[in-house]
């Protein structure tokens, strides 16, 4: 079963404000219970205005009606202290939390401090518990520190408090919050996919399916050009069979022929030793040009200069820090390993120093003598190969003269067959290049052979694909849940809405028998039956008739905190608001003004027996300063005076005093 | 996994035709190009690249600490770092230097020395007309090359 969110004000503390010096407690014996019903008389110009201001910022955590006022209209007439604080002590669920408002009047700044017993101690800034922030805000605070001008709102059409306090209260703003998140959560994806439309969608799909389909037909045509060119090759095969079987009849060409083709063996051999030597000379840069033996030469005799690698490596340095007396004998102190230590890091590691040793060898002797022969023998290696080149070609022009001096009419059909067939093949080992190469130049996916090529853009827009298929799936589900979410708030909300409406006619009804006012609807307002307008007594009444409606069945204990609860009441009205005032919370403090006990106060005695009665004043009035004196409890400050006394309370009289 | 070598990938077509025995014949040819002409491709161009293999494979193994050397002389040289300023040496050395490496290249000297390779590649697209049909002829023009590029530079 979930506990009840529970919320006590267990006094607070005000030092050298615009209100008298003073610490109320509204607990009630040692333990951390309260009175169900607290008093607070203050007359006109005790600061009854300051003390609410300072209520209000303290358990909003709002300081934004504290600047507007100026910080320095909160600091007390006549102090020279430069420092004010208000301390409000509250139990959330148990633990002890106190908001601290700090003022410096020198910098003109506030500043607020928080005490959580369960949290860190004291720390700067607003910081009460998490689940406490649902109440301690600025919009959710001024319903229980009601200020008067909120009856009016719920009743004006074009005010929202009405569904903003039931919305808080009853948590169904939290399916909002929901909603939020999951449009934070589709931001995220369209984030990261760069696709938040239908279209989009659409085209990076048709993108993704013009480059498959592209593939697709690329590898089925180098399939069939794979397949041409493998039966191309075995038609010239068969050829080049006959046509060797042909020549082999024809004693005097073929051995003309035989001889010409032991020559080009011979020099395709020797074409492929001078490549191989050739490469040889040029894989060795120094070889491949004097400048780079210069260069490189040049290199390794500067590491000489610079005398890198050094002759001791860094790992001699680090172990004699680790010695208790240096080389020189003198102890290892703690200068002394500092000045090694800085030493050592301008040293090259041993191994390091292996490599670089390496490197050096391979500087060059002073004289290019090796360089020059190299190099002429590389040009003399081109020269030769230039050479062979021109007579392995000769040697094959010539074998196909032989061959094509035959003037017998069937062989050179098939000679013909078989060039065609050897053209034909060539095209299509071009074509064939075009579909297995790396790379590709064309400007688009339709004009692109290379399936490398095809592949690797296949791969990076179904990855952008299956991205924006995510995101789009994903919006169609949170439409849905937003969908029911929707549906969830509007049936939640008229159930509630329709329960607060009966709840509050009955209690309207207690309030005021002889009126006919009731509560026709919840809308965004509290929509009354058949009524234009009321007085300011009855939109009181109907509020709090409201708040308590709401209170009762939310499953929060919030205390209750009024500012004159019955002044704008008619006389016989206010019995039934003291009727009321009980069932309003678990806790109700209120200020109040002596005019204001006539006709409430009698009521509220009936109806409730734990009531503590506290009157605050400033003590520049010998008499009542003296009165105050005998009283059950009091305690004086500097500038003020609070006393807890019931006789005290109902016989103050500021104004027939100062008379 | 060691750090690689990493060549253009377009260079894999481009030298098909040679039909080397291995890749890195194609690395070297574009290597020297980019050192002789201190080009440099940049961080951007090198993701056109393609691993192949984390050490000097032979025929190059034994001639690994020259080329390694012409590298560094290169790199010093093109960053403006005088051989007499020892500190600026050896940080360098430090850098790039490593005996923990097939190559003796750190990460970032071998992601240097492949920024040479690709400045090379790019020089041999642009001076040959068509792709070498045979060694002799690719051989011909690269010394061609080197030795007019080393002309214009001292």
């Amino acid at each position: 079963m979930q506990t009840k969110t529970s919320l006590k004000i267990l006094g607070w503390k005000s030092n050298n404000l615009r209100c008298p010096d003073h610490s109320v407690s509204f607990r009630k014996g040692e333990d951390n219970d309260s009175h169900r019903i607290s008093l607070l008389q203050m007359p006109n110009g005790t600061g009854k205005t300051t003390l609410w201001k300072l209520l209000r910022t303290a358990l909003s955590g709002d300081k934004t009606e504290l600047q507007d006022d100026g910080i320095i209209e909160f600091k007390r007439k006549g102090s020279d202290d430069d420092f004010g604080s208000f301390d409000v002590s509250l139990l959330f669920n148990g633990a002890m939390l106190s908001i601290e408002i700090y003022f410096d009047f020198d910098s003109c700044t506030v500043d607020f401090w928080t005490t959580y017993s369960k949290g860190k101690g004291r720390v700067q800034g607003f910081h009460p518990p998490v689940e406490a922030m649902r109440f301690l805000n600025n919009s959710f605070a001024k319903f229980f520190i009601f200020d008067g001008e909120l009856a009016s709102n719920f009743l004006r059409k074009d005010s929202r408090k009405t569904r903003e306090v039931i919305d808080v209260i009853s948590q169904l703003g939290d399916l909002n919050n929901i909603n939020k998140l999951l449009d934070t959560y589709f931001e995220n994806c369209i984030d990261n996919c760069g696709v938040s439309t239908l279209q989009g969608f659409n085209r990076r799909k048709s993108a993704y399916q013009e480059v498959k389909d592209t593939l697709d037909q690329r590898k089925k045509e180098l399939e069939k050009l794979e397949s041409d060119e493998k039966s191309a090759e075995d038609s010239l095969d068969e050829l080049t069979t006959r046509a060797d079987e042909y020549i082999q009849t024809q004693k005097g060409i073929r051995e003309r022929i035989e001889g010409l083709e032991k020559h080009l063996r011979n020099l395709d051999a020797e074409y492929k030793d001078s490549e191989n030597r050739a490469l040889n000379i040029i894989i060795q840069p120094d070889a491949l040009s004097k400048h780079f033996a210069k260069r490189i030469t040049k290199f390794c005799e500067s590491l000489d200069r610079l005398k890198l690698p050094e002759n001791v490596a860094r790992e001699f340095f680090i172990e004699l820090q680790e010695e208790n007396n240096c080389i020189c004998g003198r102890p290892m102190d703690k200068e002394a390993k500092n000045e090694i230590k800085k030493q050592e890091t301008r040293l090259l590691g041993s191994e390091i120093i292996t490599v670089l040793n390496q490197l050096k060898s391979s500087k060059l002797p002073p004289e290019i003598q090796i360089f020059e022969d190299k190099n002429q023998e590389l040009k003399e290696i081109l020269g030769k190969m230039k050479e062979n080149d021109v007579a392995r070609r000769d040697c094959s022009t010539e074998i196909e003269m032989q061959k094509n001096s035959i003037d017998d009419e069937d062989y050179v059909a098939l000679i013909d067959k078989k060039r065609n067939l050897e053209i034909r093949i060539d095209d299509i080992s071009t074509a064939i290049d075009k579909y297995r190469a790396t790379t590709d130049s064309a400007k688009n996916v339709k004009s692109t052979y290379s399936i490398q090529v095809l592949e690797k853009e296949l791969n990076k827009r179904s990855k952008e694909y299956l991205k924006s298929k995510e995101a789009q799936i994903f919006q169609v589900k949170s439409q849905l849940t937003k969908k029911l979410l929707e549906n969830a708030y509007q049936e939640a909300q008229r159930t509630i809405c329709s329960q607060i409406t009966e709840d509050t006619n009955v209690r309207i009804e207690q309030v005021m028998p002889y009126n006919s006012i009731r509560i026709a609807g919840i809308e965004n307002y509290l929509h009354l039956e058949g009524q234009k307008g009321s007085s300011e007594g009855e939109k009181l009444s109907i509020a709090y008739a409201f708040l308590t409606s709401l209170f009762h069945g939310c499953g929060y204990y919030l205390p209750f905190i009024v500012d004159s609860p019955a002044n704008p009441i008619d006389l016989e009205k206010r019995g039934k608001i003291a009727e009321l005032v009980p069932k309003l919370a678990e806790q109700f403090v209120t200020f109040i003004i002596s005019s204001e006990r006539g006709g409430f106060l009698e009521a509220l005695e009936k109806n409730e027996s734990d009531i503590q009665y506290l009157t605050l004043f400033r003590n520049n009035i010998p008499s009542i300063v003296e009165k105050a004196k005998h009283a059950k409890s009091y305690q004086e400050t500097e500038n003020g005076m609070l006393v807890e006394d019931k006789s005290f309370f109902w016989e103050f009289q500021m104004q027939k005093e100062e008379e | 996994m060691a750090d690689r070598f990493h060549a253009p990938i377009e260079s894999r077509d481009w030298f098909k035709k040679l039909d080397f025995s291995i890749r890195m014949y194609d690395y070297y040819f574009c290597l020297m190009l980019g050192l002789v002409k201190k080009r440099k491709a940049s961080d951007e161009e090198m993701v056109n690249s393609e691993e192949f293999v984390e050490y000097f494979p032979e025929p190059f193994g034994s001639g690994k600490n020259k080329i390694i050397s012409l590298f560094l002389e290169t790199e010093l040289s093109l960053l403006g770092i005088d051989l007499s300023n020892r500190e600026a040496v050896q940080k360098i050395l430090t850098e790039y230097i490593t005996p923990n490496s097939l190559t003796w290249l750190t990460k970032k000297g071998l992601s240097e020395m492949d920024k040479y390779c690709a400045g090379g590649f790019e020089i041999l697209r642009d001076e040959f007309d068509d792709r070498p049909a045979s060694k002799y002829a690719f051989f011909l023009n690269f010394e061609r090359l080197i030795t007019e590029a080393l002309a214009t530079t001292d």
